[in-house]
């Protein structure tokens, strides 16, 4: 037999060895992984920035302390809290601790880069910012908002390639994006590429005409081209379009909603106004006025705000409210919307006593100065309301709304000269005060002095010529004009008549005068478009009709020229007007047959 | 259990375990993220100006509107004098210095529309200093085009004849003598800064002679405030900046190409946050080098509804580091901050900073309106407030009017809005 081999089985303590060794390393590693996170506790909590010493108010402090909270157990959930609410309420050493922090802890995530790039630029540390807005990118290449202010800085500090790599970058994100357009047709115009330029803009124009940066730099291009009427309209279009806005940004709306100072949130919601976003402005401005209910400038924003939307009740309640709460001296303005609001609610002792009561805490406000005068002027005070309206302007010299009341009352008192001299005054301060100009040009229209009155009204056109009451105002001057110089100076007055038409196209007087014009200058084809105008906004007139019979006549459309004479002499009859009946009759006997 | 899967199993556990406990246990590194830590700053020198009200002194009911001040010898008697706009009567005035330390003001242009801006140069080389009146036509804003660009032509170093070399444009903000056109005869040409509102533009204005000039327009955009002249890049010709505020908030430089070359529109810096509120650009040579550098203050706060802080506000240079290229470095701090200007103040031999404010917060006391930076000589900057009250100064200039070697630093303050109080016109600060 041969020795059989005998295996002997492995024995307990081998086979329970490398389990051993297993429960070991787990052992160990669960114990590391204890530390570790311990570790990052203590870290945490060691960089955790103190709660903020001078909080404004109770719901400030409360969310703070919540997340301080939560930080200070090493949640980094709530440390992103901590650092938004520090962020947005101007407590830039903690929040810079928190973002520097997260960053540490969570170094690909974008935003904590973002946020302490924000933090950096507001105190003017330009490489510490463009160095987070690369980490920002780096961890984020979707990350639109960075990509634009990267490329703004890259812009601004002349690396015009690498900034428009960022504006590119960012139209990839974000196609159509005016920003990103603006900045690369601002490099094409530094390049020197100016159809380029003209180019884009028109084009972003096309799909955002309320862009005003875009808007002014394409006039300005337009007015360098020579093309001044251009220039004017896209001026106008540009200031019309408001204020330059900043690019909507989600990351720092995630900030800004955790605003709860009121006075940075009364600037917030200035900001949101004036950009036409009225609803978040409001809604920051309640927001200000429920935290700090006894400072007066949250309700006089509130207020102006409900005030210029036509809520004047409201309006009224919340000015008189905030008076009333005040812990401060309510600013001039204040006691001036609320008299504003009661003039709307017809309520006018309560108008006097909100002017009165302001003057009282502020007797130098031109303002409330100029709004006593009219109040005091309403009540047949005369002489109070010129001294008042003297005052506003002892105060304020510029200030035009008081010259012009005063020049008004000079007037109705019979003291033209005066009104004048106040009217030039004004003028001399503010050169394009619309209601100066238009008061001037009338005066002088009313004198006889109707080239001069040009003076005033031209300027005027040229400040604002997408406004149709000037342009009309403007072409009835022109009709003015042409009406007193025609017998002397046909073609002068030929030229008022179509610079008027200009304006105003359809302006029935303003064709039938040139028409006629024309008509008597035996350029009679030219006449009939003007005629054909003026008879059909004035389909009933048998002038217009005799007019344009004649021009027809004239120009050998004989049918035309029967027709519309005879339409004429009927309405004429109908209505009595027996010489231009007689006339109608006349030239139709002279038609050939 | 296959028993080298169970090994390397053990291995991998304990790589891991021990890698996470090294992790755990790891001295602490410098941390790459950890905001700089500043080292502590020496107290700050004592500095003490003394104001005295010069010219026309204004009472406690009075609301002068000083918009621009600048120290030039106008008669140039070897005295330094003083000459400012103000926009309360569109007036500018003439504080003349005869004999030394008494100072007489007199009007010298009436009716001009808001002027913003003057300085003294002879701009047809009569050997006399003119006055370059830069008018916006309005102060407050507006985009209609009523600037204009006056001099006031010196006749005698007595009176002055006014005469509108440009109107009907975007309200100007800054006019300046240069010979940009290398005349041989004395002739200086224009720069012309106007800031419009929606729109500006910036342009240099070739002299012909005979007060003819001839306009170039170099830049577009809005908001453009000063536009200072010196020779940047080194070449001998004079350059100009211009600080581009509005929604741009740039520096832009145009170097001088030589004769028949076109001025070339370079943007130098920007800020991108569009509410940076530039106010003020000048040139100081800050490090001494030799190069002119650009001394630049963020505190703009007329188109403000809600007045207060806005930390970005304060004062910077742009360092000059060769053929026209620049750095910036911020200097500190400065709620409101106007009219950048250079002087050694405490005599160190280092170029100290001004800025003044207009737009602090004035129910604050401690809010300053006059404020130096003392140089430690390697442009490490302390800042000292000079002074609190008066209060609401837009413009400042330094220079050595008494002769003594120590500079002075002359205050124009703008009254434009409340509070009226701790009111004054032109004051003039003499170091103690």
């Amino acid at each position: 037999m041969s020795p059989r081999t005998v295996q002997s089985p492995p024995s307990r303590r081998s086979a329970i060895r490398p389990l051993l060794w297993i429960l070991l390393a787990a052992l160990i590693a669960t114990g590391a992984l204890l530390g570790w996170r311990q570790a990052r506790l203590a870290r945490v909590r060691a960089a955790v920035p103190a709660l903020p010493a001078a909080v404004p108010n109770a719901t400030l402090r409360d969310l703070l302390t919540a997340a301080h909270v939560g930080a200070a157990g090493g949640d980094l959930a709530a440390v992103a809290e901590l650092g938004r609410l520090c962020h947005a309420n101007e407590f830039r050493a903690e929040a810079e601790a928190c973002w520097r922090l997260l960053i540490r802890e969570q170094p690909r995530e974008a935003r904590w880069h973002y946020y302490l790039a924000d933090l950096r630029r507001s105190e003017g540390d330009q490489a510490a910012v463009e160095e987070q807005l690369e980490l920002t990118v780096a961890a984020d290449p979707t990350a639109a908002a960075a990509w634009l202010r990267l490329a703004e800085m890259k812009f601004k500090s002349g690396r015009i390639d690498a900034a428009e790599t960022g504006y590119r970058r960012r139209l990839e994100l974000l196609p159509g994006d005016p920003y990103a357009e603006l900045g690369l047709a601002r490099i094409a115009q530094l390049q020197g590429r100016t159809a380029e330029t003209l180019s884009r803009l028109e084009s972003l124009l096309q799909h955002q005409p309320k862009f005003s940066a875009a808007q002014n730099l394409y006039a300005e291009l337009q007015a360098a081209a020579g093309h001044e009427d251009l220039a004017d309209l896209h001026r106008w279009l540009g200031r019309e379009a408001g204020r330059f806005r900043e690019a909507d940004d989600p990351w720092m709306q995630e900030v800004d909603a955790r605003c709860h100072e009121p006075r940075r949130l009364c600037h917030l919601g200035v900001i949101a106004y004036q950009t036409y976003q009225g609803d978040r402005g409001r809604a920051r401005f309640e927001h200000a006025l429920a935290l700090a209910p006894t400072d007066p400038l949250p309700a006089e924003m509130l207020g102006t705000l409900l005030l210029e939307l036509g809520s004047a009740a409201a309006a009224r309640d919340i000015l008189a409210n905030g008076i009333a709460r005040a812990a401060s001296t309510p600013a001039p303005l204040h006691y001036f919307n609320l008299s504003e609001a009661c003039r709307a609610l017809q309520q006018s002792e309560p108008a006097h006593r909100a002017l009165t009561d302001g003057l009282r805490v502020h007797p130098d406000s031109p303002d409330l100065l100029h709004a006593h005068g009219n109040l005091l002027k309403a009540d047949g005070r005369i002489g109070e309301a010129a001294a008042a309206y003297r005052r506003a302007l002892e105060v304020n010299p510029a200030f035009g709304e008081a010259d012009f009341a005063l020049a008004i009352l000079l007037l109705e008192s019979n003291r033209p000269d005066e009104a004048l001299r106040t009217l030039d005054h004004a003028l001399g301060m503010r050169p394009t005060f619309p209601k100066a100009l238009l008061l001037r040009a009338r005066l002088e229209m009313e004198a006889g002095r109707i080239e001069n009155a040009g003076r005033y009204l031209l300027p005027l056109l040229k400040a604002n010529p997408g406004v149709p009451e000037i342009r009309q105002i403007t072409a009835n001057w022109h009709l003015e004009a042409g009406r007193t110089i025609e017998k002397k100076n046909p073609a002068a007055a030929e030229q008022h008549y179509r610079a008027g038409l200009a304006l105003v196209p359809d302006d029935p007087d303003l064709n039938a005068d040139l028409g006629v014009q024309l008509l008597i200058m035996h350029r009679a084809e030219e006449a009939v478009p003007m005629l054909e105008i003026y008879r059909r906004a004035q389909p009933a007139n048998p002038q217009a009709a005799l007019f344009l019979g004649q021009a027809y006549a004239h120009n050998g459309r004989i049918a035309e020229a029967r027709t519309v004479l005879a339409a004429g002499l009927r309405d004429a009859e109908q209505s009595g007007q027996t010489k231009t009946a007689q006339s109608l009759r006349e030239i139709l006997t002279m038609l050939p047959k | 259990m296959n028993s080298i899967a169970t090994r390397l199993l053990i291995v991998a556990a304990l790589l891991l375990g021990g890698g996470a406990l090294w992790l755990a246990v790891r001295p602490a590194s410098p941390d790459p993220m950890a905001a700089p830590v500043e080292p502590p700053r020496p107290a700050p020198p004592s500095l003490n100006f003394v104001p005295t009200a010069i010219g026309a002194v204004a009472g406690p009911d009075d609301r002068p509107m000083v918009t621009n001040l600048q120290i030039a010898d106008l008669d140039q008697d070897g005295l330094p004098d003083v000459i400012y706009c103000e926009c309360r009567d569109n007036t500018v005035r003439w504080i003349r210095q005869a004999p030394r330390g008494v100072f007489t003001e007199q009007v010298i242009a009436r009716d001009l529309p808001a002027p913003a801006n003057v300085s003294a140069a002879d701009v047809q080389g009569s050997g006399r200093l003119d006055v370059l009146v830069a008018c916006m036509g309005q102060i407050m804003p507006n985009n209609d085009r009523i600037g204009s660009v006056v001099v006031l032509e010196n006749l005698d170093n007595r009176t002055f004849r006014p005469r509108t070399l440009l109107d009907q444009t975007a309200r100007v903000t800054d006019v300046r003598g240069a010979n940009l056109s290398g005349h041989q005869d004395g002739r200086l040409d224009l720069v012309v800064g106007q800031f419009g509102y929606a729109q500006g533009e910036t342009r240099w204005m070739k002299n012909l002679g005979g007060w003819q000039f001839e306009s170039h327009i170099v830049n577009r955009q809005s908001g453009t405030v000063h536009t200072p002249v010196a020779d940047f890049d080194g070449d001998g010709r004079p350059d100009f900046a211009a600080l581009v505020s509005q929604e741009w908030e740039e520096v832009h430089l145009f170097r001088n190409p030589g004769s028949g070359g076109e001025f070339k529109d370079e943007l130098i810096w920007g800020s991108t946050n569009e509410d940076y509120g530039s106010s003020g650009l000048a040139v100081a040579d800050v490090n001494r080098d030799g190069r002119p550098d650009l001394i630049y203050t963020n505190g703009d706060g007329f188109d403000y509804a809600v007045r207060g802080h806005r930390p970005w506000h304060g004062l910077q240079w742009l360092e000059n580091t060769g053929g026209g290229n620049f750095r910036f470095h911020r200097v500190g701090d400065f709620p409101g901050a106007y009219a950048p200007c250079a002087a050694d103040l405490n005599g160190d031999g280092f170029t100290d900073l001004v800025a003044v404010s207009c737009f602090a917060d004035w129910n604050d006391p401690q809010s300053s309106s006059l404020m130096a930076w003392i140089n430690d000589g390697r442009q490490g900057f302390t800042p000292v407030p000079l002074a609190h009250r008066p209060i609401k100064f837009v413009t400042a200039a330094a220079g050595d009017l008494d002769g003594d070697g120590v500079p002075e630093i002359v205050t124009g303050a703008l009254h434009a809005f409340p509070p009226f109080e701790h009111v004054s016109n032109i004051t003039l600060w003499r170091r103690q």
